[in-house]
């Protein structure tokens, strides 16, 4: 799923600062998950929000809505009967749902309520943690499960650095497995250590971030 | 206008109670209730951990000084956890009233088991004194009827809740945190 978490209030309440009618929308998908942009978190944002701006000495009106997507244009329409109604709308959704509704309300003031930061897992009740960069050239057949580009902290494809701790922890973390230690360990488990000692070829980056913004394509699907 | 009119108002304090806390034989409190020196409003919940972050902040942000949430010991949940999750939560939403600039001590947990009616006003008022510290409510309120009219709400009877039968326990109140 995409992970995000809330964005300082004070930030929020700088961007309200002048508005009088807000809608906090939420998404119940991705965000909602990760507690930081579903239906809870939209309700316990509101009135938090018209608390700060209270102390502030300014009073806001806000409503609140949760659609299943914010990323899918049949949901963001869901919104359009509140628009009407206010004049900024915070989004609690993921930087994919947050353009998607300022795309369909192009006049109005759309503030990210979150700030989007990886492709995680739940590893434990409250704990998410990356587990994809979107690198476009996935390795995980090579490293037996294991992403060393979102997992390890230098997105090394060859092997460890010369950091890791004895435990197996990473040297920026202590609390954080060396994903080139769990490689290893997976790859001897298996009986197949010898084949970490195929060096990789540079990876093909051109299939993610260059190019521009990443475009994929189906004729068979398009109108 | 809300804020001008406040001045005169008493305190509001919303108890917000696990069921499962109060006495069996205790008369419950539930709805409004009008005692010295403050108004109070009183809400019982199958368990303390049934509170979600935004029901406090929600009746703060409509005006309510502060919300006292009163849970069961520690260790002595009907459903295992509840108690440790609800504190946690309530723990949560003090740090947001914090950031938020209205002070976390609006909202407080406090412990207790075969609470009578008496300990429930008991645990209010205790409440009154730290809401008082922060002052009124910049939020200002939304008046009730009960409030306009000063009059002592009679507490309805408890409902018929089924029960474990337990051991009776001299009524205890344990203070846990602010």
């Amino acid at each position: 799923m995409i992970i995000a978490e809330w964005k300082p209030l004070p930030e929020l309440v700088d961007k309200l600062r002048g508005h009088t009618n807000v809608l906090v929308a939420g998404c119940a998908t991705c965000v909602a998950e990760c507690a930081a942009g579903g239906e809870r978190e939209v309700e316990t944002l509101a009135p938090l929000l018209q608390m700060a701006l209270k102390k502030e000495g300014h009073t806001i009106t806000v409503r609140t809505r949760t659609v299943e997507r914010q990323c899918e244009w049949e949901f963001v329409e869901e919104l359009a009967e509140l628009v009407p109604h206010v004049d900024a709308i915070v989004s609690l959704a993921c930087g994919i749902g947050i353009q998607a509704v300022a795309e369909r309300f192009p006049d109005l003031a759309v503030y990210p309520g979150v700030n989007t930061t990886a492709l995680a897992i739940r590893q434990e009740p409250g704990m998410w943690i990356a587990r994809c960069a979107a690198c476009g050239d996935c390795v995980l057949g090579e490293t037996f499960g294991l992403c060393p580009v979102a997992r390890c902290a230098k997105s090394l494809s060859n092997g460890p650095c010369g950091g890791t701790r004895k435990e197996g922890k990473c040297e920026i973390d202590e609390n954080l497995d060396c994903v080139w230690f769990q490689i290893y360990e997976r790859a001897k488990s298996r009986g197949k250590v010898k084949q970490l000692l195929n060096v990789r070829k540079p990876k093909n980056w051109s299939n993610s971030g260059h190019g521009g913004p990443k475009r994929v394509v189906r004729e068979d699907l398009r109108p | 206008m809300k804020d001008a009119n406040r001045s005169g108002n008493m305190p509001r304090i919303v108890v917000v109670y696990c069921r499962n806390a109060v006495s069996s034989a205790a008369e419950m409190l539930e709805g409004p209730y009008t005692a010295k020196g403050f108004n109070a409003f009183f809400a019982a919940l199958p368990c303390s951990s049934k509170i979600e972050p935004s029901y406090p902040l929600k009746m703060i942000a409509d005006g309510t000084d502060g919300v006292l949430v009163v849970a069961c010991p520690e260790g002595r949940c009907r459903n295992l956890v509840g108690n440790v999750r609800a504190e946690k939560r309530i723990n949560y939403v003090r740090s947001l009233l914090d950031k938020a600039g209205m002070g976390a001590d609006r909202l407080a947990l406090e412990r207790g088991e075969n609470l009578m009616e008496k300990d429930l006003l008991v645990l209010a008022q205790r409440r009154l004194g730290p809401v008082q510290m922060l002052g009124p409510n910049p939020m200002g309120r939304v008046t009730r009827s009960h409030e306009d009219e000063g009059k002592k709400v009679k507490p309805r009877p408890a409902r018929a809740v089924p029960r474990v039968k337990a051991g009776r326990r001299p009524s205890a109140i344990r203070k846990k945190g602010k």
